[in-house]
């Protein structure tokens, strides 16, 4: 599975808790339509260690890069590759 | 005379109308120009029939507006209600329906939420946006009016003839049977506590306040009211800020923030996650938390990053806001033990009480925490039952009749006269600094039809006091599953109160007298 879908899935299930992980747009906004907060974004960032074996330092953890699936995606994917 | 909130504000900005009052982004809003925004919002929600004593809700994420509109409410001689912005729609609908709103402040952003609020059944007639996007489609049935309008109406003078004693807001907190409780706080019962800190902390007119927390919890108080009490300046944090603590770190260096008022959470998340100790805070000056327990270590570790600054651990359920604190001069190396709780604040009297009803002062005895003065609250909106149990008859007062809270805390005296907390005589809980009621959390899973029995408890945590772990037997084997589970409470519950993890069970172990054995289940969690 790709980093977006394998993301996807586990933002659905473990934070929406949906089982449908089609119910997430890839650009549908984490933050500001209150997906992410402070709890499960640590889990979340532990999630990407494990599953894709990039850390995410305090200079990362940011808006930006946590803004929509794509987004979030797009950092993972340049960090595997740097 | 100063006996109403609002009062705060125009007797400031009759002061310094020229000093900033709010800063939020880009928006620097004057003592001057928030006064005269707020009495143009009075005088429209007037013109919308909002009547002395109505209960008007706020529904906005933090910012700029969200200010304003308590003001422009309170002005009205109407009572606020703060909404949490991301609590469930079936929440938000119940509190509408159960306080009677018909008037509701919105903003674009969650305007397309308000249709779930009033499928609820909630009566709303009127809401006020109060941004100035367009396109905004109209709900039918409901007059909803956009902000330029309130821009464009002339104040003139509004009569208010609301006294301290009348309602000024209602705070919704965890109901221990399932459903929120809306506590009633009068205009006296907040300047009682505003007063207070106004005083024991020493806010000026050059002061910074930063406004964290959200309006639904009674910290809000102080940062909005002492603030504009002293004639100093808040500084709302937008919401995003809280979860990327190097965002909220960036915030409070580039706003000089001089007060900062917050759950512990936060600043440990900032400690743990935010690099915090790379940093520096030369303005910060005061450094208040409440809520729950700061873990000492983390405390201490806090006051090396930040030296310069006061800290003082306040403490007070909704019912009274603050009624005792801690001014912490250090943590000595080694400790493990949870900083008091403190001594009363001026102007409060507190005692502990044993289950006889004496008041305990032996240090080391222990004791239930009850509260008397002008702090304490009018009682639960709209239940008797709940008000006569918590607020009671004050049997130490011998001459007149008065009203005590009792907080439900159990604690113990020091031989310094400090209060220490050692627990609860119910099921009540912190997380994150949130008031849970592990009984909402399973009434709520109890309306499962799936669901035979159910019980919630609390893990403690080192970071935020308590994580919630629900242990459910289904109706039949395999019947549900951990996500339909948590599916459901995510729909009826704020997010805080969705346990982790939830453990499916052929049955519960009871005790010798047949209920839930809590006890051995939160062994079993830990």
């Amino acid at each position: 599975m790709d980093i977006r879908s394998m993301l996807k899935q586990y933002i659905t299930k473990e934070i929406m808790h949906e089982l449908d992980s089609s119910k997430l747009a890839d650009d549908a906004p984490l933050i500001e339509g209150g997906i992410i907060d402070s709890m499960n974004l640590i889990a979340l960032v532990a999630y990407i260690k494990e599953s894709f074996g990039v850390e995410i330092g305090e200079n990362d953890l940011d808006i930006e890069n946590f803004q929509s699936v794509n987004a979030l995606a797009a950092f993972i994917a340049k960090e595997k590759s740097g | 005379m100063i006996y109403l909130l609002h009062h705060l504000l125009t007797e400031s900005a009759a002061q310094l109308p020229e000093h900033p009052a709010l800063v939020f982004g880009e928006e620097h809003i004057t003592y001057k120009q928030l006064d005269e925004i707020t009495s143009k919002l009075a005088r429209t929600l007037l013109d919308h029939g909002v009547r002395r004593g109505d209960r008007v809700a706020v529904y906005l994420n933090k910012s700029a507006q969200s200010v304003l509109c308590l003001f422009g409410i309170l002005k009205a001689g109407a009572a606020y209600i703060p909404l949490d912005p991301n609590a469930p729609p079936a929440r938000l609908s119940y509190i509408l329906q159960n306080a009677g709103v018909r008037c509701l402040l919105t903003s674009s952003r969650k305007y397309g939420n308000v249709r779930q609020l009033l499928d609820g059944g909630g009566g709303i007639e009127t809401v006020v946006v109060t941004d100035l996007r367009a396109g905004i489609e109209d709900i039918p049935g409901v007059t909803t009016v956009p902000w330029s309008r309130v821009q464009e109406r002339t104040a003139g003078k509004i009569s208010n003839n609301t006294i301290e004693t009348d309602l000024a807001y209602i705070l919704y907190t965890s109901g221990s049977t399932g459903v929120p409780k809306g506590v009633m706080i009068s205009h006296l019962n907040a300047l009682t506590f505003i007063n207070w800190c106004h005083d024991e902390f020493g806010v000026t007119s050059s002061d910074r306040v930063s406004s964290h927390a959200p309006l639904h919890f009674d910290l809000s108080i102080f940062d909005i009211f002492t603030t504009l009490k002293s004639g100093a300046t808040i500084y709302p944090v937008p919401e995003e800020y809280s979860i990327f603590p190097k965002r909220l770190i960036q915030f409070i260096r580039e706003s000089k923030i001089t007060v900062w008022y917050s759950v512990p959470s936060i600043l440990v998340h900032m400690m743990v996650h935010g690099n915090l100790k790379y940093y520096s805070f030369p303005h910060l000056k005061t450094i208040l938390f409440a809520g729950e327990v700061f873990p000492a270590k983390y405390l201490r570790e806090l006051m090396a990053i930040i030296p310069h600054a006061s800290y003082h651990n306040l403490y007070g359920p909704t019912e009274t806001n603050v009624c005792t604190f801690y001014s912490v001069s250090e943590v000595e190396p080694g400790r493990t033990k949870a900083i008091p709780i403190g001594k009363a604040c001026r102007n409060i009297e507190v005692f502990a009480l044993d289950e006889q009803g004496r008041v305990v002062s032996a240090p080391g005895a222990e004791g239930e925490l009850y509260v008397r003065g002008s702090c304490v609250a009018m009682g639960y909106w709209g239940d008797a039952k709940k008000t006569e149990a918590a607020f009671v008859r004050n049997h130490l007062a011998s001459h007149h009749d008065e009203k005590m809270y009792r907080t439900g805390d159990i604690v113990t005296l020091d031989e310094n006269g400090d209060y220490h907390l050692v627990g609860r005589r119910d099921h009540m809980i912190k997380s994150r600094g949130y008031r849970i009621e592990l009984g909402e959390i399973e009434s709520v899973l109890y309306g499962h039809e799936l669901i035979k029995e159910a019980v919630v408890v609390a893990v403690p945590d080192e970071l935020i006091t308590n994580r919630l772990k629900a242990f459910i037997v289904p109706l039949a084997p395999n019947a549900m599953s951990e996500i339909e589970v948590e599916k459901y409470l995510s729909g009826r519950v704020p997010h805080y109160m969705v346990p982790e993890t939830v453990e499916f069970r052929e049955s519960l172990p009871k005790t010798s007298t047949g209920k839930i054995d809590r006890t051995l289940l939160t062994s079993a969690g830990a």
